[in-house]
């Protein structure tokens, strides 16, 4: 067999190139980031944009050390969907030098050590993340958050100094336990009270929007968020009837801390996500069931990093398990033959 | 039995289709494939028949069958050939003439490799020739199996199985399904479609034929629902064939699938008929399913009046065809000789150049190496495209970011992303357990790859680099089971003769024994002394 030949010619037909992917991410950011900046925190917007230029002169710096074309990689877009998903997992008070640590950690650790993109077995985005919530513990939970742009009177206290908006539900919800002995009904009532008047959980319909719109553009699949976030509807139901401590109401914990913005942006990263339909499930379901111990059962008030990064380790062995089907029949048949 | 797999989609699509038969039937949805805008120029007017192409000065026979294997050729340079004379076991002379040379030519393959071709000066026909072929004492003695095989039919779709082997695959009793194959949903390839248009009672009458050679319990005729003239054309035949004959097994479901590429290749079209894929390594006709393409049907049915294969219907198509068309030619044709008989000859000049020439649609095909290769039973389609940059092309190609579009899309259900990665690391073992061989390279992974990745290119490569291993490997065993049984044989030869030099030994000792000559000579001369 000598000089096969490499080509087969375009049909016309709407192919999706990687730049155009990475564009309806953004895209698909897009509305998240606007509600970050209006009622939020509007420093959402110089984060991003440092993030981005940042990322790419450390993309341009390791593509031009390892010998690879700088312009065209740079052009297919993933190292600006990747710093724009870091900068919004990050509170936003972060210190400038410690985002650049990040920034630095996700293009070299993250990604450029296993052979750019399409070869890293972990995001690299939450990589940083994890490498930043250990290395600076403090200002990594401590979400300072200013005012949103159209933020009238700091009044209620998403303008004030506070930690994770989880871990502040989980105390108000703890404060209320000292108060009442009637527990459930007041909390659910509590809590929705406090979802309502949060900003974030709007914000959370965002990301919901976002992923809405990926899985209408067919950016993504719907198997890994749908598993995520019915693993942890379930998961929450259940803890929820089986303790007797206040827990917050299923379908609310869906809209609290990360959960929405990772199941659509961060989990369904498909470089280091499974990739067979029967995998994707699992993998979902997997960071489903981490995310939710993390939160529940360990001093992190958000798993979603690790649930991930763990899950990432599970892919190789996943998708060797799940060969489609009919393979799978054959090759049983033609190991007892 | 077809309804109940049918999703939501199909039954809105059936909807739409009213107007086509009272007893229509949908086949199964597939399980990937693309959906195509349908592109096939030079069809001819219904009715018309199909333009014949001048019989070439010089005719070229590939002596190799799919798998690369070389065959032997029967005939020496100088002998005088007729139509139907085997040049080598599986190739047929499809004219008359003189075989002026036996020599390696470049062929019709992905690889752009060269094999040993039969090359025949051709003279021209005679109908007396075929006519004395059907006249034939020993032609009439044959059963119709027989026949198919002395026509050297083989698959005019894609693969170019032998026809004749595949009906040996089945015992004849127990094909449940007859499955004639009219779908051709790759853009530009229309050569089937054509010979509906131009004769579709003929066809009908074939199919017929075959139901009674195969004497199979269901014969089903697939064609995608897009055909709109072919369609009609097949109904009226149906229906007039039940009239004339009214024999009650003769019944032809006539099915019309959705037009998703790739529907026609056999897998993926038994998988939408019978709604469940073969498994893995799995033939159709394991399942008794006889699947032939019309084109075949047709040579099948021929071959039972003696007409060997000697001709297939070629589209010449492309965005730079001067003239899209439809052709028959004479297997061996030059590429060059049709282009040129087809009003191509801008594309002969300026191939290389401007012009790309390739086998196959746009999506399966490939490009020629140049323009003398010959025209085989599988050549369906010869495409003129502008060139492009090719290089252009390749350099563009960045690494798989795992979107897994192309396992979505396989019509096979494999996972692409994971073959091309276990490919790329030529860890063919891994690549053969996430079913390289099963891959039946459609192309429409290439078609959706966001990092425009080669993925079918390389599985191709893969796999002909495999079988080679494989072949050479087997021819290893062979030849190592060879040199042991030497090693065996030299080695009992030598322990018979070692046996028989002791034998002899101990019986010379046993003479010795018995009466020892020196002792009887020491007696003797004692006795001599004692008589002095």
């Amino acid at each position: 067999m000598s000089g096969i030949s490499l080509e087969v010619a375009a049909v016309k037909y709407k192919r999706q190139s990687v730049s155009v992917v990475m564009t309806h991410v953004l895209i698909a950011l897009l509305p998240g980031v606007i509600v970050y900046a209006l009622f939020i925190d509007a420093r959402v917007i110089k984060n991003i944009f440092i993030a981005v230029i940042i990322a790419a002169l450390c993309e341009a710096a390791m593509l031009a050390l390892r010998r690879r074309p700088v312009i065209t990689t740079l052009k297919d877009g993933s190292i600006i969907v990747a710093a724009a998903l870091l900068a919004l997992s990050l509170p936003q008070s972060l210190p400038l030098w410690q985002l650049i640590v990040g920034i630095v950690v996700m293009c070299s650790l993250g990604k450029h050590v296993f052979g750019g993109l399409g070869h890293n077995p972990f995001n690299p985005a939450m990589v940083a993340y994890a490498v930043l919530i250990i290395s600076f513990p403090q200002t990594m939970t401590q979400w300072n958050t200013e005012l949103g742009l159209l933020d009238s009177a700091p009044i209620h206290w998403d303008a004030l100094t506070s930690a994770t908006p989880l871990e502040r539900l989980d105390t108000t919800l703890q404060n209320k336990l000292f108060e009442s002995t009637n527990t459930t009904s007041i909390d659910k009532e509590l809590a929705a009270d406090v979802l309502k008047q949060s900003n974030w959980t709007l914000l959370a319909f965002m990301w919901l929007l976002g992923g809405v719109y990926l899985l209408a553009v067919k950016v993504i699949n719907w198997r890994i968020p749908v598993s995520v976030l019915a693993t942890l509807w379930l998961a929450y139901l259940a803890y929820g009837s089986l303790s007797s401590s206040t827990v917050i109401p299923a379908t609310m914990a869906l809209f609290t801390g990360a959960i929405l913005f990772g199941a659509f942006f961060i989990a369904t990263d498909p470089v280091s996500s499974a990739t067979s339909h029967p995998g994707k499930l699992f993998y979902g379901v997997g960071i489903g069931l981490l995310c939710f111990f993390i939160r529940e059962f360990s001093h992190y008030p958000e798993g979603f990093a690790f649930a991930v990064l763990l899950m990432n380790m599970c892919v190789p062995l996943i998708d060797h398990t799940f060969v489609r089907n009919s393979l799978r029949t054959d090759n049983a048949k033609r190991d007892s033959t | 039995m077809a309804e109940t797999g049918m999703s939501w989609l199909s039954r809105f699509r059936s909807s739409n289709n009213k107007h086509y038969a009272p007893n229509r039937h949908e086949g199964f949805p597939p399980i990937g494939g693309l959906a195509l805008t349908r592109n096939k120029p030079g069809l001819p007017a219904p009715g018309s028949p199909i333009k014949d192409i001048c019989l070439p000065a010089q005719l070229v026979f590939p002596l190799v069958d799919y798998h690369k294997h070389v065959l032997t050729p029967v005939v020496s340079v100088g002998d005088c050939v007729v139509i139907g004379d085997w040049l080598a076991p599986g190739v047929l002379t499809s004219a008359n003439g003189v075989v002026s040379a036996i020599e390696d030519r470049s062929i019709i393959h992905p690889s752009h490799c060269s094999a040993l071709c039969v090359v025949i000066d051709t003279c021209p026909d005679t109908e007396a020739t075929l006519a004395a072929i059907q006249t034939n004492e020993v032609f009439s003695s044959l059963t119709a199996h027989e026949r198919i095989r002395r026509a050297n039919v083989s698959g005019l779709g894609g693969a170019g199985f032998s026809t004749a082997n595949k009906l040996a695959a089945i015992h004849s009793s127990d094909i449940k399904l007859l499955l004639i194959n009219a779908v051709e949903c790759e853009p530009m390839i229309s050569c089937d479609e054509a010979l509906i248009l131009s004769d579709a009672t003929h066809i009908i009458e074939a199919v017929i034929q075959m139901i009674n050679i195969t004497r199979c319990a269901r014969c089903v005729l697939a064609i995608e629902d897009d055909k709109i003239d072919a369609i009609p054309l097949l109904q009226a035949a149906i229906k007039s064939s039940r009239q004339s004959i009214d024999d009650a097994a003769v019944n032809i479901e006539l099915i019309l699938l959705s037009p998703i590429y790739p529907s026609g290749a056999e897998r993926v079209l038994v998988q939408r008929i019978i709604g469940k894929m073969p498994s893995a390594g799995i033939r159709a006709t394991d399942q008794g399913i006889l699947c032939l393409n019309v084109a075949t049907t047709l040579a099948a049915s021929a071959s039972q009046h003696g007409a060997p294969l000697i001709w297939r219907v070629v589209s010449v198509a492309g965005s730079a065809a001067a003239q899209p068309v439809n052709v028959r030619v004479r297997l061996g044709t030059p590429v060059s000789h049709v282009l040129e008989q087809t009003g191509n000859e801008s594309a002969i000049n300026n191939s290389g150049c401007t012009m790309r020439i390739r086998a196959g649609g746009p999506l399966s095909g490939f490009d020629l190496p140049n323009l003398n290769v010959p025209i085989t039973a599988t050549t369906n389609c010869i495409t003129v495209e502008p060139a492009i940059a090719s290089e252009a092309a390749i350099d563009s190609a960045s690494a798989c970011i795992r979107c897994s579009r192309c396992s979505d899309v396989c019509p096979v259900g494999l996972l692409p992303q994971q073959l091309h990665w276990y490919c790329d690391k030529t860890l063919t073992d891994d690549a053969m357990r996430f079913g390289l061989n099963d891959c039946i390279e459609c192309g429409c992974c290439d078609v959706v790859c966001p990092s425009l990745i080669q993925l079918t290119a390389s599985f191709r490569h893969n796999k002909a680099t495999l079988r080679e291993q494989q072949l050479s490997s087997q021819q290893a065993q062979i030849s190592k089971v060879r040199f042991e049984q030497r090693e065996q044989r030299l080695e009992q030869r030598a322990l018979q003769a070692q046996s028989l030099r002791r034998q002899r030994a101990k019986q010379l000792q046993a003479k010795t024994a018995e009466h020892d000559p020196i002792a009887a000579a020491m007696a003797r001369a004692r006795a001599r002394r004692t008589n002095k």
